[in-house]
């Protein structure tokens, strides 16, 4: 097994973005191009699998991002390439089928681009190693499906449905990478690999309980478990080629990849077995119930593909023994080729039909003969009859469960779902080719060969491997191979008449029933419409509902175009994030320094200048308030002089008497000022003088406590030696800190036009002052 | 406003303040002063003489846009910066010249250059404010 598998994934991921290209020199037709593409691909993994049978698993990979952990390495087992086979299998079909179905329509080059990267993201997420690059791959499945959901995008209901899908798997992998973290953590590596060594180590962790939870909510948002199961049915708004792979064979069953993958590490304990196996049932229960009452085509097997899942999620909640791992590999391969078909035939009879209404279909036998072959055939493996390969897995399954004691409810829910699933698959596979036939449809319209083609080829693969079980049997135990015990060795279409046998032949029995039963089952769905407004759907639209509107009511809030609103922000946050640190270092002030004896007219100055600036908020009208404030500023410029910074002093007299002009040019302008109401003044002061007071702290605490020597020693040194000039504060300014100087300067430049063009834009009536 | 008192006041007192201003900036390097003192002192010349006669009759005197003093400044205070660059010394080293007068030696340098960029971009800046609050 060499390092040529590297190669695998990039370059499909280049194939992909270079789709657009092939779009516009072959059309639509281009699928079958990638078709063929995909059956090579799914050639290599066969040969893979083959030489990882004899010689056993290998990992090959490099260093990535090794600060990260992140390794490009690939493990090459039994249950990565087997998952593997099956993505490439069912695209090569999904591929050939999407040539034919979405002839005419547009955007050719971002679905099979978008399909493209999913197949290689799903190809990574089989065969990864790194659980870190396994997370990547998830996130871009998540990504490809949302642009494929969401490809009739003028279409309201479909861009929502991609956006539901989005936000839950994305949300769950969030899950998945914290649950990752912890599982790394615990078990020493982020390699699968290195980890399966490391079960018990894992399992008697203290991050044990809470990396299991993280990682099985990460599988279950993926897998459409309850409560998170209500996107896959609204994911039907998708294309049917997407719903036929994405939905049904290859995105939703990663999650269930992924228990199967981790069950060596995490499971075998009453955590892993008790959430895993309940929420599997309650999935399976769910969907089976929700499908018999749908009467739109899609929905209906999308709520079986529900219902399936969670019997697989039920399987994997026991993987750890290899008889639970193979059975769910059987099931899965099964489940996976034949729900693909009934998407697919569900999607070229509605293509016939012009409508997804199954109470519309009816005597399509005359229409698309060849389809009432596949759609017999995929009835027959869906409702796991002999000779469907479905009828092994589920006979190998009923015999997992036989096998160990206390199983009753897991037997009865896979009883019980099989039936429904019958039911399911006469309705939409059988029915609509039976009967009278209908007006509906369009004499004269020849279905494209794809559209046949397709289902029934994916059909005939369901059914086909059963008659080399004993062949296959060894493929499939390769991927049980991390599991604990022996899976059984033959698989066989006959073993003879026992209670797996009898139970099968019950369900289907049971099925034919709820079959007869489905118009009563019908109108029990309308009536029981209403119990929807408390199911996880409505808590998931109240959930995002709430957060639009709480983030639009902050964004008001706080964004709401007044500079007094900013102004008391940022006042207040300055506040509260000085209040401690200052008050923990109230005992320091003065401590540095000789006690202080004022003058008495330095008393009088501050005296004044806090008297000045008490008058601000007293002023009657913007021009006494500008003028205390004049007033403040020569105080302060005055108590320059008195401590012997000419400069300082000029420059301060200077400034505030040019401010002055400047305010009141700006209320003579805004004509309309009002002074604050009382309410207004309070705040106003009190943030003022927190403020102010914050700062007088601030500089009370840092006198005396000079850690170096002050940089003015340096400069009085050196101002007339080395700088010719006398005045130290001028020759810092354009000598020793010219650049700061050229700066400043940019900045002031900057500023006056920034004010120019504010004031360019004359206001008009009715804006805010 | 037109305040007859404050007409005349302002048209003796502009030339003065100038006057007083470039006085300020020659002065800065051994006494109180500067660039930054100085072209606050010419601002306020100059709005004196706008309150009283309005800003257009200021902006003639001026003679240019506010704007270009901004230019203007920013270009001095860079040729003087790159004075130092012409001599193979870093970016903004002072280049001094010592001459022997009569009365006493006089050094000239580019910090005094620098400091009359700094005077035109900050008078620039002030007046550009300033005189765009009286656009009325």
């Amino acid at each position: 097994m060499g390092s040529e598998w590297l190669l695998l994934l990039p370059s499909l991921l280049l194939a992909a973005l270079l789709a657009p290209v092939a779009c516009r020199r072959l059309g639509w037709s281009a699928g079958y191009v990638f078709a063929a593409g995909a059956l090579l691909v799914t050639g290599v993994v066969a040969a893979g699998w083959a030489a990882v049978i004899e010689h056993g698993p290998s990992v090959v990979g490099v260093p990535w991002m090794p600060a990260l952990g992140l390794d490009y390495a690939l493990r090459l087992d039994g249950l990565g390439l087997f998952f593997a086979f099956l993505i490439g299998g069912v695209g090569t079909a999904v591929f050939a089928y999407a040539a034919g179905y979405m002839r005419g329509a547009a955007r050719c080059g971002r679905f099979y681009s978008s399909l493209g990267v999913f197949f290689a993201a799903m190809l990574g997420i089989a065969l990864a190693d790194n659980l870190l690059l396994l997370f990547v791959f998830w996130e871009l499945t998540s990504f490809a499906s949302f642009l494929l959901i969401g490809f009739d995008h003028e279409d309201e209901s479909a861009r929502a449905a991609a956006t539901q899908a989005l936000l839950i798997t994305a949300a769950g992998g969030l899950a998945l990478l914290a649950g990752v973290l912890l599982v790394a953590e615990a078990g020493g590596s982020y390699s699968l690999s290195a980890l399966m060594r490391q079960g018990d180590a894992i399992r008697a962790h203290a991050y044990y309980p809470a990396a299991t939870l993280l990682l099985l909510t990460g599988a279950f948002t993926k897998s459409a478990q309850f409560p998170f199961h209500f996107w896959l049915p609204n994911a039907m708004a998708a294309p049917t080629p997407v719903s036929a792979y994405l939905h049904s064979a290859a995105m939703v069953k990663a999650g269930i990849f992924l228990l199967l993958r981790l069950a060596p590490l995490l499971g075998g304990t009453a955590l892993w077995q008790g959430v895993t196996g309940w929420a599997g049932l309650a999935t399976a229960i769910t969907g089976a119930v929700m499908a018999l009452g749908q009467t739109d085509s899609k929905r209906m097997v999308a709520y079986a593909t529900v219902s399936a899942l969670g019997v697989l999620v039920m399987l994997a909640a026991q993987a750890h023994d290899a008889r639970y791992a193979q059975a769910a590999a059987l099931f899965l391969a099964a489940h996976a080729l034949y729900k693909g078909a009934l998407f697919m035939l569900a999607g070229s009879l509605a293509h016939v039909t012009g409508t997804r209404e199954l109470t519309r279909w009816s005597g399509l036998r005359r229409t698309a003969p060849a389809l009432a072959v596949a759609g017999a055939i995929v009835a027959a493996s869906m409702a796991a009859v002999p000779p469907a390969f479905s009828f092994i897995a589920k006979e190998e399954m009923l015999a997992a469960y036989l096998s160990g004691p206390g199983q009753d409810a897991f037997v009865v829910a896979v009883l019980f779902a099989s039936g429904c699933y019958v039911a399911v698959a006469a309705a939409v596979a059988v029915r609509p080719f039976a009967g009278p036939i209908a007006a509906a449809g369009e004499p004269g319209h020849r279905l494209p060969a794809a559209l046949i083609a397709a289902p029934l080829t994916l059909a005939v693969a369901g059914v086909a491997p059963a008659f080399w079980a004993e062949a296959l049997a060894p493929w499939f135990a390769s991927t049980a191979v991390a599991a604990q015990g022996a899976a059984p060795p033959q698989l066989a279409l006959w073993h003879g008449v026992n209670a797996e046998l009898g139970l099968s032949a019950l369900s289907v029995a049971f099925g034919a029933l709820l079959f007869a039963m489905l118009p009563a089952m019908r109108r029990l769905g309308v009536k029981a419409g209403p119990l929807a407004a408390y199911g996880p759907a409505a808590a998931y639209r109240w959930g995002v509902g709430a957060l639009l509107a709480s983030a639009r009511q902050l964004t008001q809030g706080l964004q709401n175009g007044r500079l007094t609103s900013y102004l008391y922000v940022f006042f207040v946050a300055l506040l509260a994030a000085c209040v401690i640190p200052v008050w923990n270092a109230i005992p320091l002030i003065g401590s540095g320094q000789e006690s202080i004896s004022p003058r008495f007219y330095e008393v009088l100055l501050a005296l004044f200048i806090a008297l000045a600036a008490f008058s601000v908020p007293a002023a009657a009208s913007p021009f006494a308030a500008v003028a205390a404030l004049g007033m403040v500023g020569y105080g302060v410029a005055i108590a320059f002089v008195l401590f012997g910074a000419p400069d300082l002093a000029m420059t301060q007299f200077l400034i505030e008497t040019l401010m002055i002009v400047l305010f009141v040019l700006v209320f003579f302008r805004m004509k309309d000022a009002r002074t604050p109401s009382r309410p207004g003044k309070v705040l106003g002061l009190l943030a003022g003088m927190g403020v102010g007071v914050l700062m007088a702290g601030l500089a009370l605490l840092t006198q005396g406590h000079a850690h170096q020597r002050p940089v003015a020693d340096y400069f009085t040194e050196r101002s007339l030696s080395a700088a010719h000039g006398r005045n130290i504060v001028n020759v810092i300014l354009v000598d020793f800190r010219a650049a700061d100087t050229l700066g400043e300067i940019t900045v002031l430049g900057l500023a006056a036009i920034g004010v120019r063009a504010l004031l360019a834009f004359k206001a008009k009536p009715g804006d805010r002052a | 406003m037109k305040s007859l008192i404050l007409q005349t006041a302002s048209r003796v007192m502009l030339p003065l303040l100038l006057f007083f201003a470039i006085f300020l900036l020659l002065r800065g390097h051994h006494l109180p002063g500067g660039g930054f003192s100085g072209a606050l002192v010419a601002s306020s010349a100059y709005m004196l003489f706008a309150i009283a006669h309005g800003r257009e009759a200021a902006l003639a005197r001026l003679r240019t846009d506010p704007q270009r003093l901004i230019g203007a400044g920013l270009c001095v205070v860079l040729a003087a910066g790159l004075a130092g660059v012409a001599a193979d010394l870093p970016f903004l080293t002072g280049l001094w010249l010592s001459m022997e007068l009569p009365w006493g030696r006089l050094d000239v340098g580019t910090p005094l250059l620098f400091d009359a960029g700094v005077f035109l971009a900050v008078t620039g800046v002030a007046l550009s404010i300033l005189l765009s609050l009286l656009e009325a």
